[in-house]
C-alpha cells in the first residue's frame, strides 16, 4: 500500500501526500462497494479482506523519475480463496470475492497516483533554486579538502542574504577549466575548483535531499552533488573570508 | 492458587531474562587482565606466537583496549580487546604491525574509527603521515553530467620515541566519510577516471625517520593477522610520497 520511492519515505512530503491519497481512494472504493452489498458482513472484515487482496507479486519499475509497482500475480486473492473455501465453502467465498479482487485492482490505480510524486516534488522543491538545498544554516562549518588553498570561514549573513542571487549554471561551461582538468596530457593540472565542503546546513523541510555541498575557490560558486546528480550555482557575492592567521587551522 | 503459581513463574522468567540481559550486555566492565595473563592469552590464542613483553595497555574507551607487545622473535605486534558478553575478549592479534590497521569500533559511525601501529626500532620510524583521498572524476553521458571534486587530506604525527601508537579519526575525516556514506556517488555510475581509480575515499600512509626522510618499515611489514572479527579491521596501505607529487599544480 505504501508508496515506495527512492526517498526515505517519512522524510519526503510528496511521498507521504500521495500515500494518503492512496488510502483515501482505497477507503472510498471499498466503502462504496460495501454500501452496495446487501449481505451482512462487518466493515472491518471487508477492509481486512481488501487489504489482504492487495498482497501481490509485482514488477517494480523506476522510470520517468518515478517508482511504481505493476501487479502481476494476485497472491493475496489466491490465499483468501483457499482459506474461505476451506472454512465456508464456495458460497462463503462469493461474499468476499469482490472485495478481495478490489484490493488487487486498486493497485493499478496506484500506478497512476505514483506518477504524481515527481511533479509535486518538482513544484515544492525546485532544484534550480539554492534555497531548496540550503534553507537552514545553524552551525555551519567549512572543511578545507585540499591543502593548497587558504583556510576560510563562511560569511553566514552574506549567504543568508544572497541565497537568491545564486543562479543555476552549467558547470562545464568553463571550457578552459574543463580542458585543462580533463583533456590535457601534462601532469600540471589546475588545483581543485571546489576545495571546500560546507557542513551543518539543512535542505528544505520534507525534501529528503541528501547532498554534499562544495564551495568554489573564489567563494562565488556553490556545487552540490546527490547520489546521481549535480547542481552548480553561481553568484557575484563572495560568501567566504580567509581565517586570520593564514593557513593555520584556527577555528575548530 | 493455579493463577498465583502462573504469575510467580511468569515473573521469575521475566526476572531471569532481565538478569541475563543485564549481565551480558549492560554491566560495567571488570578490571582488565594482568600483563602475565595477557601474554598467556596472546600466546595461547595465536598459534606459534609468543608474547615476550607487554609494552602498554591503552584504553581507547571503557570497553575497547589496545595492547602493543613484543614477541620472542622480536616482532612488534599489537592486540585488540573488547568488553563483550561480560568478558574481556581478544578481537585481533597482529604479529608485526607496520601496516597500520583501522579499527571500526562502531562500523556505522566513522567518528569511532581508530588507526593503530607498532614499528620495530630497526626501521627508525619517527614520524608518520596519513592521507584521506578521493580522486576527482567526471562522467558525461547523453543525458547526465556529473563531476566529483577531489579530496586530499593529510594528517602528520610524531611517534614521540614510542614504537607503537594510535590515531583517532580526525573530525574532518569522519564528517567527510559520513557525507560520503549518505550522499556519495552511486557506485554503478560509469566514470571516465582521471587516474584509473574508483571515485571513493581511500586511506594511505607514509613513514619517515627523525630527519623527515621517507623510510620504508622493512622489518615491520608483512605481519600476519589472527582475526576474530575481520569485518571491523582494515589495512592502511603504504604509499610513497612521490606518488602524490604530480598534485603540485598551479592554475
Amino acid at each position: 500500500m505504501n508508496v515506495q520511492y527512492q526517498y526515505d519515505f517519512f522524510q519526503h512530503v510528496p511521498s507521504i501526500v500521495v500515500s494518503l491519497l492512496n488510502y483515501l481512494i482505497f477507503g472510498l472504493i471499498i466503502y462504496s462497494l460495501y454500501k452496495r452489498k446487501k449481505d451482512k458482513i462487518t466493515l472491518w472484515k471487508v477492509v481486512l479482506i481488501a487489504f489482504i487482496g492487495g498482497i501481490l507479486f509485482s514488477i517494480n519499475l523506476n522510470i520517468f523519475h518515478s517508482f511504481f509497482q505493476i501487479p502481476i500475480l494476485p497472491i493475496g486473492v489466491w490465499l483468501l480463496y483457499w482459506i474461505c473455501k476451506k472454512r465456508f465453502g464456495k458460497i462463503g467465498w462469493e461474499k468476499y470475492r469482490s472485495f478481495a479482487w478490489a484490493g488487487f485492482y486498486i493497485k493499478f490505480i496506484f500506478i497512476f497516483t505514483s506518477f504524481l510524486i515527481y511533479p509535486i516534488d518538482f513544484l515544492i522543491y525546485p532544484k534550480d533554486e539554492l534555497k531548496t538545498f540550503i534553507t537552514d544554516i545553524k552551525q555551519p562549518q567549512i572543511i578545507r579538502t585540499i591543502p593548497k588553498v587558504n583556510e576560510v570561514e563562511l560569511e553566514n549573513s552574506k549567504l543568508v542574504h544572497t541565497v537568491n542571487t545564486f543562479k543555476i549554471n552549467e558547470l562545464f561551461k568553463d571550457e578552459k577549466w574543463f580542458a585543462r582538468t580533463f583533456q590535457s596530457e601534462t601532469k600540471m593540472k589546475p588545483i581543485e575548483r571546489f576545495p571546500y565542503i560546507l557542513v551543518g546546513t539543512k535542505p528544505k523541510f520534507g525534501s529528503n535531499l541528501k547532498t554534499i555541498i562544495y564551495i568554489e575557490k573564489d567563494g562565488k560558486g556553490i556545487f552540490i552533488t546527490t547520489k546521481d546528480k549535480h547542481y552548480y550555482f553561481r553568484s557575484d557575492t563572495n560568501i567566504i573570508s580567509p581565517v586570520k592567521g593564514g593557513n593555520n587551522h584556527v577555528k575548530k | 492458587m493455579l493463577k498465583n503459581k502462573k504469575t510467580i513463574i511468569g515473573l521469575s522468567i521475566l526476572l531471569i531474562a532481565f538478569i541475563i540481559i543485564y549481565w551480558f550486555y549492560l554491566s560495567k566492565p571488570t578490571a582488565f587482565y594482568s600483563e602475565a595473563r595477557l601474554k598467556k592469552i596472546i600466546s595461547n590464542t595465536y598459534e606459534g606466537e609468543y608474547a615476550k613483553e607487554i609494552q602498554d595497555i591503552i584504553f581507547i574507551d571503557q570497553k575497547h583496549v589496545f595492547v602493543p607487545y613484543i614477541s620472542k622473535e622480536n616482532g612488534y605486534g599489537v592486540s585488540f580487546w573488547k568488553w563483550q558478553h561480560h568478558k574481556w575478549k581478544i578481537v585481533n592479534i597482529i604479529d608485526k604491525a607496520g601496516t597500520p590497521r583501522l579499527w571500526k569500533i562502531k562500523p556505522n559511525d566513522p567518528s569511532s574509527y581508530v588507526m593503530f601501529w607498532n614499528y620495530n626500532p630497526v626501521d627508525q620510524v619517527n614520524k608518520m603521515k596519513f592521507r584521506l583521498i578521493r580522486e576527482r572524476n567526471y562522467m558525461m553521458s547523453n543525458e547526465n553530467v556529473y563531476y566529483v571534486p577531489e579530496i586530499f587530506l593529510e594528517k602528520r604525527i610524531s611517534l614521540h620515541k614510542k614504537t607503537y601508537g594510535f590515531l583517532k579519526y580526525p573530525s574532518k575525516w569522519s564528517k567527510i566519510q559520513k557525507l560520503e556514506a549518505e550522499a556519495g556517488t552511486k557506485q554503478n555510475l560509469f566514470f571516465l577516471q582521471e587516474h584509473g581509480y574508483p571515485s571513493t575515499l581511500s586511506i594511505s600512509m607514509t613513514t619517515y625517520d627523525k630527519d623527515g626522510k621517507e623510510v620504508f618499515p622493512e622489518a615491520s611489514v608483512n605481519g600476519n593477522d589472527y582475526m576474530v572479527e575481520d569485518e571491523l579491521f582494515e589495512y592502511i596501505m603504504y604509499a610513497d610520497d612521490k606518488d602524490f607529487i604530480d598534485r603540485d599544480r598551479n592554475y
